[in-house]
């Protein structure tokens, strides 16, 4: 027996020094300790993917809409194919679970009522990604990067993304006001300065028109609303052709609008609306540059 | 003579909610003369050009609508013999907004005009709802009917969320939509809902007299010469492109069709052929004036108008209820 006992206990040591130390990290609402470094990681919203990936780390499972084109391809070349656990407000806990995790990050404003659910699969990370801010997401991103045991890797990737981010603002010219708007068939949502893409557009020094003193991440506005706040540049995200801004082009009154003169611009909406992160923010710079040089590529 | 006098006070209520609304809560000055310009169309001003291509049109449009909505709920009433019969709690609103929103999410390969998916919904959901409140037999209670409206307009919201859900690229706007907004009226919109209301009033005008011989109970109308199945036919078939015209145009406005029949019962007493352009010219007033009131709560950004209806129309429903207990 104590044989055994000592047999039992040296086998324990020696599994021990075999494993890393476990990893504590606090997202703001829940301490997580993750026994050892995670490897079998489900991502719920793109922005976590784009943080993953920025310290080249795959995701075994996303909660993708059910369409990997969401998530841009500079993402989806490093992180590879997943497995899509449902739509990101609604992703399948059954999926979840058949996957095995040892990680599971979720959205705190999405995914804090089945929070439960989820850390009764794996220790998850419920992390601010719908309606956050730039600033937001990079902090969302550093914690990520300790969760998943690389945070060195990702203070330098967060360090780089800073400069050239600081590189873009220098090149962009200041004091162009500039608004993104998501429109579908029948309205138009604009992402003030509060919102992730308004917020990244100001910290290049482009100028977001506030919608409404104290208003969201997005409002809907009618054209008499647009017209009032007349951005130098609109930026448009169609989700559906034809779109609401298709039909106000039409108008008499289109021709009012400042930026009616071509720079109407229409972007990607996965890239301006649906992806917040490290990369997704760089393409956002990349587009506000060209946009503004005149080379930028308008999307149909 | 007094009912002379209640129509012109409506007349004035709905001309200064009228004028109002074109120059309320705006982030330009539109001021008293692009008002006028704007109305003979002549005005080349910003302001003018807005009140002319924005403006006017949402408000002709909250009146189109809240008329229709408001003898739409009347016509309802008068078939059902229950008051608290309307298009929301039969679940006409309801299926209409359904139909909608399973067509232009595009889950379905089935294309076809999003008018057309509301009436066919509103229908479907209507007739399973007569069908189960018993609403067409003598004995049939008032509660009966508006519990199976009610469940058949859970039902339906809970598949239309469904819907937004399966369809989640755009649920933003769909849900948006189906909370009733008249954001983004255009004249063609009002020229399709000045025809709707004309027919509405036609249609109301020939069953008034039928309708008023209801008050007495279907046996006895029948007895009366009333032919019960044609006024049903009718009624429903005019209800159904009613209601599913203004759930098109401008998504679900609960309420109006409730609270206009109702308020305007009580000004000028029960006869349908008073009824009818009566209600009709409350539920314009109050529509336009829900529509003012939802610019401004969040002004300048746009809130749904039926927001503001839900807002006032429960606690009269619940008023309502209780008093016909």
């Amino acid at each position: 027996m104590q044989l055994n006992l000592g047999l039992v206990f040296g086998l324990c040591l020696a599994a021990s020094s075999a494993l890393a130390d476990p990893i504590t990290v606090n997202d703001g609402t829940h301490e997580v300790t993750l026994p050892d470094t995670p490897h079998r990681i489900v991502a719920l919203e793109f922005s976590f993917v784009d943080a993953l990936a920025s310290v080249d780390v795959s995701p075994v499972g996303v909660a993708d809409d059910n369409d990997p084109a969401r998530i841009p391809d500079e993402v989806r070349d490093i992180v590879g194919d997943w497995t899509s656990v449902g739509t990101r407000p609604q992703p399948s806990i059954e999926a979840i679970a058949a996957l095995h995790p040892d990680l599971i990050i979720a959205d705190l404003d999405r995914h804090s009522a089945v929070y439960d659910a989820f850390s009764a699969i794996a220790p998850t990370l419920l992390l601010p990604s719908r309606g956050e801010d730039y600033e937001g997401s990079l902090r969302s991103a550093a914690l990520i990067g300790k969760a998943v045991d690389k945070q060195s890797q990702m203070q330098a990737r967060l360090e780089q993304h800073r400069a050239s981010m600081a590189d873009y603002a220098r090149r962009i010219p200041d004091g162009a006001t500039m608004i993104f708007g998501a429109a579908r068939e029948d309205s138009f949502s604009l992402h003030g300065p509060d919102s992730y893409d308004g917020s990244v557009l100001q910290s290049l020094g482009i100028n977001v028109p506030e919608v409404r003193a104290q208003g969201g991440a997005s409002d809907f506005v009618s054209l008499e609303q647009l017209l009032g706040l007349d951005p130098d540049y609109l930026l448009v995200g169609h989700y559906r052709r034809p779109s609401i801004i298709d039909t106000w082009n039409g108008d008499e009154l289109w021709s009012i609008l400042k930026a009616s003169d071509g720079r109407v611009i229409s972007v990607d909406p996965n890239v301006w609306a649906r992806n917040r992160g490290i990369m997704a923010a760089e393409k956002i710079a990349a587009d506000t540059l060209a946009v503004l040089d005149g080379s930028f590529e308008q999307i149909d | 003579m007094r009912v002379f006098w209640q129509f012109t006070l409506a007349l004035l209520i709905a001309a200064a909610l009228f004028a109002w609304s074109l120059s309320a809560f705006s982030t330009f000055a539109i001021g008293r003369a692009d008002v006028l310009s704007a109305l003979t169309g002549a005005g080349d001003t910003t302001a003018a050009k807005i009140v002319h291509r924005i403006r006017l049109p949402r408000a002709v449009a909250a009146l189109l609508i809240g008329a229709t909505l408001g003898i739409s709920g009347l016509l309802m009433q008068g078939i059902s013999r229950n008051r608290l019969a309307s298009p929301t709690m039969l679940g006409v609103t309801g299926g209409a907004s359904l139909g909608l929103a399973i067509v232009s999410s595009g889950l379905v390969g089935a294309s076809m005009p999003g008018g057309v998916a509301a009436v066919i919904g509103g229908a479907v959901a209507w007739s399973l709802v007569f069908l189960l409140g018993t609403a067409w037999s003598e004995e049939a209670s008032r509660g009966r009917l508006v519990l199976a409206g009610m469940t058949m307009g859970a039902l339906c919201a809970g598949l239309t969320r469904l819907v937004v859900l399966l369809a989640e690229e755009r649920a933003l706007g769909v849900l948006n939509w189906l909370a009733g907004s008249l954001s983004n009226i255009r004249w063609t919109d009002v020229q399709v809902m000045g025809v709707v209301l004309f027919g509405s009033f036609v249609v109301g005008a020939l069953v008034a007299p039928s309708l008023n011989l209801m008050n007495l109970g279907a046996e006895s109308a029948r007895a009366l010469g009333v032919r019960l199945r044609l006024l049903r036919l009718s009624v429903f078939a005019a209800g159904c492109v009613m209601v599913g015209a203004t759930v098109a145009v401008a998504g679900p406005i609960g309420f109006i069709g409730l609270m206009a029949p109702n308020i305007s019962r009580l000004m000028v007493g029960s006869d349908h052929r008073i009824l009818v352009p009566m209600s009709g010219a409350v539920g314009a007033i109050a529509l336009l004036a829900a529509d003012i009131a939802a610019r401004g709560v969040a002004f300048p950004a746009e809130t749904p108008a039926g927001a503001v209806t839900a807002l006032i129309g429960a606690p009269f429903f619940l008023i309502l209820a209780r008093g016909l207990r």
